[in-house]
């Protein structure tokens, strides 16, 4: 049977919290809040449930990141990602399958073998550095024509982001936090300092003491119009997924210079896609760019054997919010208004971060606890200076 | 899902050649049956024609431009059962420490033992050219619709592309060849008019139109384009509608066409058309059965008067059959007996395409389906006009006159003829118009769900495995819309992208809960609208 969840058009009039927005970072926060045992919330989300790019992404989590601070926050984000396939009554399909990285540039394989050391190894979370002949062997559906090494991270893998996404939301619903879609946040009330709540468009006031703005790339423009500026912009990313074919391609490959890769779904269907320069700066889902499609083929054709003849079943596009230094925001700054927070940011890696984000951004509101981990992504560090230069985003 | 490798013949004749050399022996199983799949249209997405993966690392695929034969293996009794083995030894891959660490050294000869033998695949493709063609008018589908929407436009002075992914004159041409031949000659005499034949239509791009086949990439930038992607005749709703050799009315007279001879068919579904194809089936010596479902049509009875085809009333309450459908059950008890069976219960617009680009959806309520919403003109955006049984037209005289309407109003768009015309043709049409699209929200009928019941296996959506079952259960756990029921149903992820899976959950759901059929809503249907393969797709020098 599946686990009851049912979405409200009924807009309550005051709540403890509000979380604007009802992707990956909302819904993250609304889990985290219900696994502190606070359910006097309400997320509030204009489409629905997962609307955005928590419903267009490769649906897969690493620990392996440049920087250290990512890394560490990405690590308890997975630990907390295999607690709720534990927890919740929606089984979010994790597969342990690892990031194959596969690198044609000398200097860069060097790189991140540097990484590697002086990042991941005392962290506890060494890469395994394979040969080309090893490569071939176990993966015999590479064309490895061209490479000059690769790495494999055995802590990273896939999971389903509908059902990853859908295990808080449930999670949250059992518990009494209330989720409304069709609302469409258009200004959050400030009072003498403070929040009051939010103006909801068609409907009035919702009132509230705590505003957590999570709202991906529409969040930049709800902050503004309270004074606050944020960093960041949408770049759209597309993806397509080709017919099932059998399950083979276990870990996602990633092809380092080209910022591009292949992965495929427990289902069979194989996911691709390849970054270029000139991205589109826009989140504008209904576009999808036919240059991009011609890169990503060729990326298809070239790296797995027969890869030509496969064909795509579905191609469309969401958005990376890409901050200055690819990390995300998470928490507030003490010169903004009381009560309001902050969620959003990713730059591509909303998803595999947003659990642990919501369950440390629950601890901030509920119990004032900043937490060592949240403190370096806080909004203040744009303008002290303290960027966390994250160069290992994917795609 | 399991797959056992056979010999593939390319592009959509897989199923017609698989279905004559080895009856309806499909090549994929359903986990919930265990039942081979076999493709329910010929479509290039629909279920059971795709491509297959037989071995470790190797794929081919049953519709690009290679060899007519792509040999992969012979489906032996040793080979399926030692790819089972295989299999086995494989799914434990993962679990197993032990063969996790042998598996490097392992899998090449336990792959040998189990009968599978390597491919010669590579990695090598070749460029595509590509072309940009600049047009005032891009015609989409090679129908009656679509040649007529071309032959007026072309007549108004407007340049125009007319593009079909197989030969024109689309379902008609199997029918009566007379009426079509005529116009397809006077088509390709027209001098306005380039025609591209077996090309397949793949989406809108932010660069404009792509449009592939021939071993080219052609780039359309139209002023206006008609989209005339006709209609599909969706799977009936019954028990064990899953069963190889249940097929739609096009397919099956397609399939005759290409030489298939049956002992006896069975036609569901009482219009027009149906009787059309159960009268050229009978006339080709097969015995045939018409089920009318519901009312039978007045010009139906008159085309089958006489014609020595039993006209069988009663409601269908399932399919009989094991590994292959054998005849329908009535409710009394009755089984009338087919080695195929045509259903031609209700058509679906084809209009995904047109989805695709942001037109909504309406629920009409005069034919029980839903329809794109058009304006006075049949447009869905300023420039993107539709003809032919895409917005529901049935008879050929609203066709024609729609598609006329449809070719004028995008020539007129693109700076040709005088819009007085196009007002004219507008009058005539909505004159002509049988049914109307207003009111009802609520679906009070569903045509194809024949059974009225909701429990067993019938399934919405062949490929991803969702009964009516599973709807209701979704449903009653509070996923009330179709974003919602696709997640946790899987329902339209299959390469038929919901074209009639969605389509008929919308309805059945409005029909059994009272809901609106609009607030349930279809779920985005995205590119590519035909299946090209990624070599297909791979050009140099785009800007």
């Amino acid at each position: 049977m599946i686990p009851r969840f049912e979405v409200s058009h009924d807009i309550p009039e005051r709540v403890g919290i509000i979380v604007v927005g009802g992707g990956a970072a909302g819904v993250g926060v609304a889990f985290g809040l219900a696994s502190l045992g606070y359910t006097d919330v309400v997320v509030l989300e204009r489409g629905y449930i997962g609307y955005g790019s928590s419903t267009r992404n490769a649906g897969r989590f690493r620990v392996h990141f440049f920087s250290k601070e990512n890394t560490v926050f990405a690590a308890k984000s997975r630990e907390i990602i295999l607690e709720i396939a534990k927890k919740a009554r929606i089984n979010p399909v994790i597969v342990p399958g690892g990031y194959l990285w596969l690198f044609e540039d000398e200097g860069m394989f060097k790189r991140f073998i540097e990484f590697n050391e002086h990042v991941w190894k005392p962290l506890g979370y060494p890469v395994r550095l394979l040969g080309i002949d090893d490569l071939s062997e176990r993966y015999p559906y590479l064309n490895v024509e061209g490479l000059v090494g690769s790495a494999l991270g055995v802590e990273n893998g896939s999971y389903h982001h509908d059902y990853l996404l859908l295990a808080q939301a449930v999670y949250a619903y059992e518990r009494g936090v209330r989720f409304i879609e069709g609302a469409h946040v258009d200004e959050v009330i400030v009072e003498a300092g403070r929040v009051k709540g939010v103006r909801v468009r068609g409907h009035g006031t919702v009132y509230a003491d705590n505003v957590v703005i999570a709202a991906g790339a529409w969040s930049k423009e709800l902050v503004s119009k309270i004074g606050i500026d944020i960093p960041a912009h949408p770049q759209r990313k597309s993806l397509l997924v080709t017919e099932p074919y059998k399950f083979m391609i276990e870990p996602l490959v990633i092809f380092f210079e080209e910022h591009g890769y292949i992965g495929q779904t427990l289902k069979g269907e194989i996911i691709a896609s390849k970054g270029y320069p000139g991205e589109p700066r826009d989140s504008d889902y209904s576009k999808i760019e036919f240059k991009w499609l011609v890169e990503t083929s060729r990326l298809v054709a070239e790296r797995l054997k027969g890869g030509s003849r496969l064909r795509p079943m579905r191609i469309w596009s969401g958005a990376y919010y890409v901050t200055p230094d690819h990390s995300h925001i998470l928490g507030r700054d003490d010169e903004w208004p009381e009560g309001l927070y902050i969620n959003t940011g990713y730059s591509g890696h909303g998803m595999m971060m947003a659990p642990y984000a919501g369950i440390l951004l629950a601890r901030l509101i509920v119990d004032g606890i900043e937490h060592e981990d949240l403190k370096p992504f806080k909004p203040t560090r744009f303008k002290e200076g303290k960027l966390i230069h994250e160069g290992l985003v994917i795609g | 899902m399991s797959i056992d490798c056979v010999e593939v013949p390319s592009d959509t004749r897989i199923d017609i050649a698989v279905l004559k050399e080895r009856g309806f022996i499909g090549l994929e199983k359903g986990l919930r049956t265990g039942r081979p799949r076999f493709p329910y249209c010929s479509r290039p997405w629909c279920p059971g024609n795709r491509a297959y993966l037989c071995d470790l690392g190797y794929y081919t695929d049953a519709s690009s431009n290679g060899p007519s034969k792509v040999r992969i293996y012979t489906s032996t009794v040793r080979s399926i059962l030692a790819s089972r083995f295989y299999d086995m030894i494989s799914a434990g891959f993962q679990h197993s420490p032990l063969v996790r660490r042998l598996w490097p050294v392992m899998w090449k000869p336990i792959a040998k033992l189990s009968g599978y033998e390597e491919l010669s695949a590579s990695s090598s493709f070749k460029l595509n050219n590509l072309d940009v063609v600049e047009v005032d008018v891009l015609v989409v589908g090679g129908g009656l619709a679509g040649i007529e929407a071309s032959l007026t436009a072309a007549r108004m002075g407007a340049s125009v592309l007319l593009v079909e992914y197989r030969r024109l004159g689309g379902f008609i041409r199997l029918l009566d060849s007379g009426l079509v031949d005529e116009r397809v000659r006077l088509i390709r005499e027209s001098r306005g008019v380039r025609i591209l034949e077996g090309y397949k239509y793949i989406g809108v791009f932010s660069e404009g139109h792509i449009v592939t086949g021939n071993g080219s990439v052609i780039l359309v930038k139209p002023k206006s384009v008609v989209y005339a992607t006709g209609s599909i005749s969706p799977p009936p709703l019954a028990l064990n509608n899953d069963l190889p050799g249940l097929v739609s009315l096009d397919y099956g007279l397609e399939l005759l066409s290409e030489g298939y001879r049956p002992k006896r068919a069975v036609i569901l579904g009482g219009s027009y058309w149906s009787a059309r194809v159960a009268k050229v089936i009978a006339d080709s010596g097969v015995t045939v059965s018409f089920i009318p479902v519901d009312d039978i049509g007045k010009e139906a009875e008159e085309l089958l008067s006489g014609s020595g085809i039993g006209v069988e009333e009663g409601r269908v309450l399932g399919f009989k059959g094991m590994e292959r459908v054998s005849g329908v059950i009535l409710d009394d008890g009755r089984v009338i007996k087919g080695d195929i069976v045509l259903s031609g219960v209700e058509e679906y617009p084809d209009a995904n395409v047109v989805y695709a680009i942001g037109a909504s959806s309406n629920y009409c309520n005069g034919r029980g389906i839903i329809v794109p919403q058009v304006n006075k003109f049949l447009g869905v955006k300023p420039n993107v006009f539709i003809a032919g049984s895409i917005i529901g037209d049935q008879s050929l005289d609203e066709t024609h006159t729609g598609a006329r309407l449809a070719g004028a109003a995008a020539a007129s768009r693109s700076g040709h003829g005088d819009i007085s015309d196009v007002e004219s043709i507008a009058e005539e049409y909505w004159k002509l118009k049988t049914y109307e699209c207003q009111g009802g929200e609520v679906a009070s009928t569903v045509r194809v769900w024949l059974s009225g019941s909701i429990e067993g296996l019938q399934f919405v959506d062949v490929e991803a495995e969702v009964t009516i079952t599973d709807l209701v259960r979704a449903w009653e756990s509070g996923y009330r819309s179709m974003e919602k029921i696709k997640r946790v149903t899987g329902l339209g992820t299959g390469l038929e992208q919901g074209r009639f899976s969605a389509h008929t959950a919308a309805l059945l759901l409005s029909r059994i809960y009272g809901a609106s059929v609009s607030d349930i809503g279809l779920f985005k249907s995205r590119p590519p609208h035909m299946l090209p393969s990624f070599g297909d797709l791979i050009v140099g020098g785009l800007e």
